[in-house]
């Protein structure tokens, strides 16, 4: 198989003598790195194209099937509760239009990249994000049909406060260069992250009668291995290329576990707040996921290279009891503004979450959410009428308190030509000082709806701007899915079922 | 249904075969994993090698 | 009640994306176009590339050839990646069957041996070009404008390193099994003369940044290179008793007409574009052109050897080839 491998992809190559190498490869010098022998980089895969189709084929043969006959058997209606897809919303606004950006960026690394080892893995890996984009869309569709939230996604990506979290962090990683990407996504992303970003949102599906996400996403995981491998490779053929490149790969690790983990805490308030059936808390996969997985096995072995855990990882870990209950608090508050809603938890949610997080529900986030409860009995559920202060980098609301005290909100300042620019944390003010230039781009929602660029000044403008329709946000007692969620269940027995929408 | 192994996990094509009753490709294995943790350090027809490096 | 409740109806309330309803009205939307269109990012782009800070992430600048609306271009075959995927398992299959009998009969041992030189020679090295092919349509995929056009480069970007690896196993069968004629067609890829105008025509196309410029050069090349080698050669194999040649060269051929589907309704969209199909057609008929001329400098060696192997006219096809080339580019501007 290796032989064949070899003389089938690897050896394709050859040396140009028409033009110059440089001029052929033009992105992988200006980063410092220092490449020696591209054929070192190993591929244990060795898959060809032939092999590739063929399981490929199998895989959504099988995918596609459940899809149809969910959709066929009107299988949303088995799901443990309509308010389970919020998770869903996210996902689709969220991470599939960053599959979409994989697969862009994985067929510049197909191109310009200088082994053919390597070029071969990402492009595979590019088509395999083609697929993870189209099978995603295409499991939820179903859900759009019956469902708000799902149906502007690709606008709203662009376009919503909380999606420019997920859009800038990509949009950061495809502006960087083709070794910059593969420590970011290769690595960082698919390797150091994926679990705990792409488990948990599966496993919530498979808790709550989801078949098809279940399906999809468990088959997207075996193209996940893949690359994971490919990552993981990646930094080992640049850890052992030239020992100059062990600084740059370091900096670059710190940067992007952060830039990362800041974008899980969407996935943090999904798995506590957004579940009607739990999996496990957010802080019982992040220990797994990261704390186990990652420090106690991944950065073991890298540490024969002179590699160290991420710096800020100690502020992560100080703060998993406390992040996700921060993060639905304000998601719940501005939700009028979203195309999700929120509830308040019940009294199970609330006895779940004082039983996994002993340290901090009882004492910091219920007195939230009894006040909200008095809130409630007065007919006044609360929703935020004002804009956030955004960070300048993870784009997060200004939520975050300081690592040592919860009560403290954390705020960082730094100045830029004379400029002021605050971010959320001491990972996100690392990183803007590290590329200020780069940072002072970022399309921030909230300065650009004040800059007038967003439909209009009042809050209804901007969301008409936003596409978001009646239904789409807010509070999910009540609202349209609830409504046309209960008279579906409740007409059981008539022979024909209309919607309310 | 998850498996761990301290330092390395093999996974041969002959012991597949042996339980399953019938013939198996290696590359079959991406049609039963859903998710993954450690280093693959080898894939070929015989096989599946998951161990770290040092 | 859960069974009861699967056998109502319920009308649902959408039938697909907003995006989709704007584009197509309200109606159901096929996966290809769910999948496929408006899919890439339009607006709001934070940061600039670090390695081209002027322009943005997806840019219609990065090539002179626009189409007002990106999506006036579909895939004639509709593929999205499942489609894709199992037409492409279909094919490898195909291919797979000929090279068994091929190996079982003994057939490439038994080609007469002006034929054994034309696929050692000519056809094997040719997994070089494939591969420069490969990284073109990379690069279009990567700076493309609109998911329509670059999924299809996508998908031809890994049909080219398929044709690559399947070229590659031709090499390994006709040289007994072993890797020794791929050694041996890399050396003369790299310094055989009659190969040497077809690599510098690819090397030359590595630079080329304008993606649709690459794209029309790229196809320009194919054509030439396809229509000798897997219609022409094809035909004249047969004739001279080399069956196995075109048993190997039916695959090819299939390919790069379902290839051509894609392009040529590129083509179209276009010329016929109501805001800027005239300066494409200009475009299209210049760069067509000026590559036809590069590609026929490019292609005259290996026609010529080609015709000192086996005397099968290769030179004159190449020129009737160029001919309807050219009467496209003149049915273009008239």
């Amino acid at each position: 198989m290796k032989q064949r491998y070899e003389a089938l992809t690897r050896d394709l190559d050859w040396e140009p003598s028409y033009v110059a190498k440089s001029d052929v490869f033009p992105h992988t010098e200006f980063e410092g790195i220092k490449i020696h022998d591209w054929s070192k980089w190993e591929d244990p895969f060795r898959l060809t194209v032939d092999a590739y189709t063929k399981y490929q084929a199998e895989k959504d043969k099988r995918l596609y099937a459940v899809l149809d006959g969910f959709a066929q058997s009107q299988g949303h209606l088995t799901l443990t509760e309509a308010s389970y897809l919020n998770a869903m919303k996210l996902f689709l606004q969220g991470v599939t239009p960053l599959e979409y950006q994989a697969h862009r960026n994985f067929a510049y690394l197909a191109r310009h990249l200088n082994g053919p080892g390597p070029r071969f893995a990402a492009l595979c890996q590019s088509i395999d994000e083609m697929r993870h984009t189209q099978t995603e869309i295409h499991t939820l569709s179903n859900y759009n049909k019956y469902y708000g939230g799902f149906h502007n996604y690709l606008e709203q990506h662009d376009r919503v406060w909380y999606l420019s979290v997920p859009k800038s962090f990509f949009d950061d990683a495809l502006t960087a260069g083709p070794f910059e990407f593969l420590i970011a996504i290769g690595f960082s992303f698919e390797y150091l992250l994926t679990n705990l970003l792409f488990v948990p949102f599966m496993s919530g599906a498979s808790f709550n009668g989801d078949l098809p996400t279940m399906t999809f996403g468990f088959s997207a995981q075996s193209d996940e291995s893949r690359h994971m491998t490919l990552g993981l490779e990646a930094i080992k053929f640049l850890l052992e290329q030239d020992e100059a490149n062990v600084p740059i790969v370091q900096a670059w690790i710190d940067k992007w576990f952060w830039r990362g983990y800041r974008v899980t805490a969407l996935v943090a308030q999904m798995l506590d707040y957004m579940l009607p059936r739990k999996v496990m808390s957010w802080k019982e996969a992040f220990e797994l996921y990261f704390e186990e997985q990652m420090l106690g096995g991944l950065f073991q072995d890298l540490a024969f290279y002179g590699i160290t855990p991420p710096k800020h990882v100690d502020d992560a870990i100080a703060e998993k009891e406390i992040l996700s209950h921060q993060v639905y608090w304000t998601l719940y508050q501005f939700s009028h503004a979203a195309a999700f809603t929120t509830t308040f938890p019940d009294a199970d949610a609330q006895t779940w979450l004082a039983e996994n997080y002993p340290g901090t529900f009882d004492k910091l986030y219920k007195p939230l959410w009894d006040k909200e409860a008095r809130n409630l009995e007065n007919g006044g559920r609360h929703f935020v009428r004002g804009l956030p202060q955004l960070c300048q980098v993870c784009q997060i609301p200004m939520l975050f308190t300081e690592p040592d005290d919860p009560t403290t909100l954390c705020q960082r300042e730094s100045v830029h030509n004379g400029e002021k620019f605050q971010t959320c944390s001491n990972g996100c003010q690392w990183i803007f000082e590290r590329e200020p230039e780069k940072y002072v781009q970022a399309w921030l929602p909230v300065h650009q709806i004040y800059q007038g660029n967003c439909g209009g000044p009042t809050v209804p403008d901007v969301l008409a701007w936003y596409g978001i329709q009646e239904g789409d946000g807010g509070e999910y007692k009540g609202s349209v899915d609830d409504t046309n969620w209960k008279s579906w269940h409740n007409a059981a027995d008539h022979s024909h079922i209309g919607s309310e929408a | 249904m998850r498996i761990t192994a301290p330092g390395r996990l093999v996974i041969t094509r002959e012991s597949v075969e042996e339980r399953l009753g019938r013939e198996w490709e290696t590359h079959e294995f991406q049609l039963a994993i859903v998710s993954y943790f450690g280093h693959i350090k080898e894939w070929d027809d015989d096989e599946i090698v998951i161990a770290w490096d040092h | 009640m859960q069974y009861e409740l699967r056998t109502q109806v319920i009308d649902p309330p959408r039938k697909t994306f907003d995006h989709l309803v704007r584009r197509y009205g309200d109606r159901p939307a096929s996966r290809y176009e769910e999948g496929t269109i408006d899919i890439q990012a339009k607006e709001n782009f934070h940061y600039r590339p670090l390695w081209d800070p002027a322009h943005d992430i997806y840019d219609e600048a990065y090539s002179a050839f626009r189409l007002t609306d990106p999506y006036s271009f579909t895939d004639p075959r509709q593929y999205y990646y499942a489609p894709y995927v199992t037409s492409r398992a279909a094919m490898a299959d195909a291919v797979a069957a000929t090279l068994d009998y091929l190996d079982s009969r003994d057939l490439l041992s038994r080609l007469p041996d002006a034929w054994s030189s034309v696929m050692g020679e000519l056809l094997v090295p040719l997994r070089h070009y494939e591969s420069g092919a490969q990284m073109v349509s990379c690069d279009i995929a990567r700076f493309g404008f609109g998911t329509t056009i670059t999924q299809c480069a996508a998908y031809a970007a890994f049909d080219r390193i398929g044709n690559a690896q399947a070229l590659s196993r031709v090499g390994i069968a006709l040289g007994g099994g072993t890797a020794e004629l791929l050694a041996d067609a890399k050396t003369r890829w790299v310094e055989d003369a009659s190969l040497q105008g077809l690599r510098r025509y690819v090397e030359e196309l590595f630079l080329e940044k304008d993606w649709g410029r690459a794209l029309v050069r790229l196809d320009v090349a194919d054509r030439l290179v396809y229509g000798l080698f897997f219609a022409h050669l094809d035909d004249a194999a047969i004739d001279q008793g080399a069956g196995s040649y075109s048993l190997v060269a039916q695959h090819l051929s299939s390919w790069f007409a379902d290839q051509r589907k894609w392009v040529e309704a590129l083509y179209k969209a276009w010329v016929t574009d109501p805001g800027t199909g005239a300066a494409n057609t200009q475009l299209l008929a210049v760069t067509t052109t000026e590559a036809l001329a590069a590609a026929l400098v490019a292609l005259g060696p290996v026609a010529a050897r080609a015709d000192e192997l086996v005397g099968a006219a290769a030179a004159a096809s190449l020129d009737a080839t160029a001919t309807t080339i050219r009467d496209a580019v003149a049915a273009l501007t008239a």
